[in-house]
C-alpha cells in the first residue's frame, strides 16, 4: 500500500521521464484513482510538449542590433544638464588665469574661497591684456593679480584690526557699566562683594582660600 | 562550461568598448528569447518588441552581469521580469482606465473559458490560453519547463528560486492546467 501523496510524486516523476520502481508503477495502474491523475497530468503533459512555438524571423539579429544602436545613439543625444553658470564662469577664469599658483597661494593662507574668486577675478578684468585679447599668459598679468590679490589681503587685515578694535572697546565699556551697576546694588545690600565679568564673587572665594591655609598652619 | 566562457569573453569584449560583439549574444539568445515571449505574448510582432527591448536591457545592464554564472539564466530572467512588469502595468493601467499608452504592449491577461472556443478548436492556442490563465510563477516555470525544456536546476537558476519550491510550482501548474483543460481531456490526447 502506498500513501496517495506519495504515489502522487511518483507520477510526477514518471512524467518528467524517471524510470520508477515497477512495483510503484503496477499499483499506479491498479489503483482507480491514482489512474485518473496520472492520465489527466499525462495529457497536459503531452500538450505542453506538443506546443509548437513559431521560429523567430531570420533576420531577428539584425532587428534588434538595430533597434540597440538607435536607442543608444538617442540615449547619446539627450542633452546634458545645464550646469550652475557660476560654475561656467569659475572655469572659464581658471583657463585664462595664467598661473593657478596665486590661488593656491590665497587659499593656503587661509583667505575664503569666494575672497580669491573675487581677487582673481578683479586681476583679470583690470589687466588691459586681457581686454584687448592678448596673449593672457602675459607675465604682466600675473604680477597685477598678486600685487592686487596683497593688496586685497592687507585691506582685509587691516579692516579686521579695526573691527576688532571696535569690538573689544565696546565689550569693556558694557563690562564697566555691568559692574558699576553691581557695585552700587551692593551698596545698597550692604553686601562687600564684587562680582567679575563671570558674576564670580572673586573677592570671597580669595579670602576664603587664605582663612583655610591659616587653619591648616595653625593645626599642624 | 565552454560556453560560459565563451560567453563571459564575448561580454568582457562588448564591455571594452567592440558594441558589435554584442550581436553574436544576440544570435546564440534570440531564438529562447523569443520562444519565451512568444509563448507569453502570444502574438509573433509582439514577441518580436520583447526581444528587443529585452536585448537593450542586457546591453545596457551589461556590466551588471556576473561572468560565473550562466549568460542563457541572465537573459531569461531579463525577459522573465520584462515580461511580468509589462502585465502589472497593464493591470494598473486598467484599473485606472486612462489612455492606451504604446509603451505597454499587449500581453494577455483574460480570463478565458475554454467552452467558448470549442467552435474554432485550435488546441495550441486553447493551451497557451490555459496557460495564460495561470498565476505568473506558475506560467513562468510552465513555459520555461515545456518550451525551453530547461532542467528544474536550471529554472532554479533562471527564477532565483530553491529548486524545491520550482518542483512545487510545477506540479502545482500541471494540477491546474488539467483542471482548466479537463473538458478537453480527448482532444488533447488525440
Amino acid at each position: 500500500m502506498i500513501d496517495q501523496e506519495k504515489a502522487n510524486e511518483w507520477i510526477e516523476r514518471m512524467l518528467d521521464g524517471e524510470d520508477i520502481p515497477a512495483d510503484v508503477e503496477q499499483y499506479i495502474e491498479n489503483t482507480p484513482e491514482c489512474l485518473a491523475y496520472k492520465n489527466a497530468l499525462e495529457s497536459v503533459v503531452y500538450a505542453l510538449d506538443s506546443l509548437s512555438i513559431p521560429e523567430p524571423p531570420d533576420d531577428l539579429a539584425d532587428i534588434v542590433m538595430g533597434y540597440i544602436k538607435e536607442r543608444d545613439n538617442a540615449q547619446a543625444q539627450m542633452v546634458k544638464p545645464r550646469q550652475s553658470i557660476w560654475l561656467d564662469i569659475w572655469n572659464a577664469c581658471l583657463d585664462i588665469v595664467p598661473d593657478v599658483g596665486i590661488p593656491i597661494i590665497l587659499k593656503r593662507e587661509g583667505v575664503p574661497a569666494f575672497v580669491t574668486f573675487c581677487i582673481v577675478l578683479f586681476g583679470i578684468f583690470i589687466s588691459p591684456q586681457v581686454e584687448a585679447g592678448k596673449d593672457i599668459k602675459d607675465f604682466i598679468i600675473v604680477e597685477q593679480v598678486s600685487t592686487y590679490a596683497g593688496w586685497m589681503v592687507e585691506e582685509s587685515d587691516r579692516i579686521y584690526t579695526y573691527v576688532d578694535s571696535k569690538a573689544s572697546g565696546l565689550i569693556n565699556r558694557v563690562t564697566t557699566a555691568l559692574q558699576m551697576k553691581d557695585a552700587k546694588s551692593a551698596e545698597i545690600s550692604g553686601s562687600p562683594a564684587i562680582n567679575d565679568i563671570n558674576g564670580n564673587q572673586s573677592s570671597y572665594s580669595n579670602d576664603a582660600k587664605i582663612d583655610n591655609k591659616e587653619e591648616i598652619k595653625n593645626s599642624n | 562550461m565552454d560556453q560560459l566562457m565563451d560567453d563571459a569573453a564575448i561580454v568582457e569584449e562588448v564591455l571594452s568598448g567592440n558594441r558589435d560583439a554584442f550581436r553574436m549574444l544576440v544570435e546564440s539568445y534570440s531564438g529562447i528569447v523569443y520562444h519565451i515571449a512568444y509563448s507569453m505574448v502570444g502574438r509573433a510582432d509582439g514577441a518580436q518588441d520583447v526581444v528587443q527591448e529585452v536585448f537593450f536591457r542586457a546591453y545596457k545592464a551589461l556590466n551588471t552581469y556576473n561572468p560565473e554564472r550562466p549568460f542563457k539564466a541572465w537573459i531569461n530572467r531579463i525577459t522573465v521580469n520584462y515580461i511580468l512588469d509589462q502585465r502589472k502595468k497593464k493591470r494598473v493601467k486598467a484599473c485606472s482606465l486612462t489612455m492606451e499608452d504604446d509603451h505597454v504592449l499587449n500581453i494577455p491577461d483574460e480570463t478565458y473559458n475554454p467552452h467558448d472556443e470549442q467552435e474554432s478548436f485550435n488546441r495550441e492556442e486553447l493551451v497557451l490560453k490555459a496557460i495564460h490563465q495561470l498565476p505568473d510563477k506558475y506560467q513562468m516555470v510552465i513555459l520555461l519547463r515545456h518550451i525551453e525544456e530547461l532542467s528544474y536546476e536550471e529554472i532554479a537558476q533562471t527564477l532565483s528560486l530553491p529548486l524545491g519550491t520550482v518542483m512545487t510550482h510545477i506540479h502545482r501548474a500541471r494540477v491546474k492546467l488539467s483542471e482548466i483543460l479537463r473538458p478537453m481531456q480527448s482532444e488533447l490526447l488525440s
